[in-house]
């Protein structure tokens, strides 16, 4: 149940939920076109909800938007252990998606993160360090237009 | 009416002494006990009461846990049976009762006889009257504390909206006059970036300042903050809100207002939080001159006497005491299975005038 327009990400997350046996993918990306910004989950594969469509992402809210706003990897190994109940509205798509573990990486156009792609399973603990390296290794340096890295502190300052 | 004698007046007194609810204790020198009366055996421990009457120095202090001082609630600092000329005659007493364990009470100490060193302590049993005052002392504060928020959130959300939002509206406008004044590419896609990067920002100082306190509760009123609420609601949570209302546009005084919206508020997130449901239903409605407002989930409910919430416990106890801010009433009724509904009546014709009027 995707109900999504085929594109190259769609099949390229598809994908990447095949090989890594994942039970959820989302690739969530900025509006570029928009005037107004605008992030949403785009992209998703494995779901089990259409709540996701609703959502927009504030920056620093939720999974996509703290990752996007920080430009820092996010790893949940154990949701249960890791969030208090009353906190987990904070965070809909792991509730709509009722994951368990999950992981997000920021994807970078230039200096700025314009998407966020999460890996999520129902089952608590099974998205492993390991797990977690083989998924950015599947992504690979560059995920359609956008590359990988990591934000690093003074990233800023040197522009 | 014939004066007593001064035989019928002690006969009288024995019979006070004996008949009064009033715990009275007669002292000798060194606090000896001379005599209590039936009051004082009653709520004393019965192994207690044989030891004080085997006549030890200061046996009073066998059952006496402190009086109160401006200082301290319970306190042996300038004790009453030693500095007898330095104590106010009436004072608040602690004594370890029988079964009760220790309990206020209201004390007069009086000097009979200062050469013989005869004293008295008359006692008064004050839980009542306290635990009404600590009730009462308690939910003013609570509800001070409630004002003072709302008055800090409402001058934080101003000044976020008025002034820093502004300032960054007209750099806003300051950049993108700058992209017609002639620069190459390269600038060019730098300055857009920098112009998403800063409206970013500014909505999120709106945000901000809307959930600290929304400005349109004070410029449109109840229905308007709502819907405004709500809209957020399914954008940040994907929640959806069913909103009925008949108040329109109507406007109430500022202090119910506020009320109203922080309880709706207050439920809507419980239902969010425990409910685990994505449809909640928010009425609001004039009936017979109250202003009712009503939230309901058809969720996971909880036990409403269970006094082990799950999360802080605040949040109920903070919605019945914004209720009574306004002399209104809150009812809860949920299940495990039929979900939960808060309810909120707040009468609107001036009966008591509680609280100035916060919003203006």
């Amino acid at each position: 149940m995707t109900g999504q327009v085929n594109s190259d990400f769609q099949l390229a997350i598809d994908e990447l939920k095949e090989t890594l046996h994942a039970d959820f993918i989302g690739l969530a990306l900025v509006d570029l076109k928009k005037y107004h910004h605008d992030l949403r989950w785009r992209y998703v594969t494995g779901n089990i909800s259409v709540r996701y469509r609703r959502i927009v992402l504030q920056s620093g809210k939720g999974v996509a938007g703290i990752v996007f706003k920080t430009g820092k990897l996010m790893k949940i190994k154990n949701v249960e252990a890791s969030i208090v109940e009353g906190d987990l509205y904070n965070y809909p798509i792991v509730v709509f998606e009722k994951l368990k573990s999950f992981g997000a990486i920021p994807l970078f156009l230039g200096d700025h993160v314009q998407g966020v792609l999460l890996i999520g399973y129902r089952e608590v603990d099974r998205l492993t360090a390991d797990k977690f390296e083989q998924f950015r290794h599947a992504v690979g340096p560059q995920f359609g237009p956008f590359h990988m890295k990591e934000r690093l502190k003074d990233d800023f300052i040197e522009r | 009416m014939t004066l007593l004698n001064d035989d019928q007046l002690t006969t009288m007194l024995h019979k006070l002494y004996d008949r009064t609810t009033e715990a009275m204790f007669f002292f000798g020198e060194n606090g000896k006990i001379l005599s209590m009366n039936e009051a004082a055996k009653q709520i004393m421990e019965p192994a207690l009461y044989e030891k004080m009457l085997q006549g030890e120095a200061d046996a009073i202090c066998l059952t006496c846990r402190g009086f109160t001082s401006e200082d301290e609630q319970m306190t042996c600092v300038s004790c009453f049976m030693e500095k007898p000329q330095q104590t106010v005659s009436s004072f608040q007493l602690f004594l370890e009762t029988k079964d009760l364990g220790v309990q206020p009470y209201s004390a007069t100490y009086q000097v009979l006889d200062e050469d013989q060193h005869v004293s008295m302590l008359m006692l008064r049993n004050l839980t009542r009257q306290t635990q009404t005052s600590e009730i009462l002392h308690q939910r003013l504060r609570m509800q001070q504390v409630i004002l003072a928020q709302e008055n800090e959130r409402k001058r934080i959300s101003r000044e976020l909206h008025d002034s820093v939002a502004q300032e960054m509206l007209s750099s806003l406008v300051d950049l993108r006059v700058l992209k017609y004044m002639g620069m190459n590419d390269k600038a060019l896609e730098k300055l857009r970036q920098t112009e998403g990067s800063l409206m970013r920002l500014l909505d999120e100082i709106r945000h901000l300042s809307v959930e600290l306190r929304p400005a349109v509760l004070d410029d449109f009123g109840l229905e308007a903050a709502f819907r405004t609420h709500i809209k957020n609601l399914e954008k940040n949570y994907g929640l959806y809100v069913h909103f009925e209302s008949d108040v329109k546009e109507r406007r109430y005084d500022g202090a119910i207002e506020t009320v109203v919206y922080r309880i709706g508020q207050e439920a809507i997130l419980n239902s969010m939080k425990y409910a685990q449901v994505e449809d909640v239903f928010l009425t609001l409605d004039e009936v017979d001159g109250q202003l009712q407002l009503k939230v309901c989930d058809e969720g996971v409910g909880f036990d409403v006497n269970d006094g082990t919430p799950q999360g802080t416990g605040l949040g109920l106890y903070g919605m019945r005491e914004r209720v009574e801010l306004v002399g209104g009433s809150l009812t809860i009724v949920s299940s495990q299975l039929e979900g939960t509904t808060v309810q909120a009546n707040i009468p609107l014709k001036k009966e008591r005038a509680t609280s100035e009027n916060h919003n203006s």
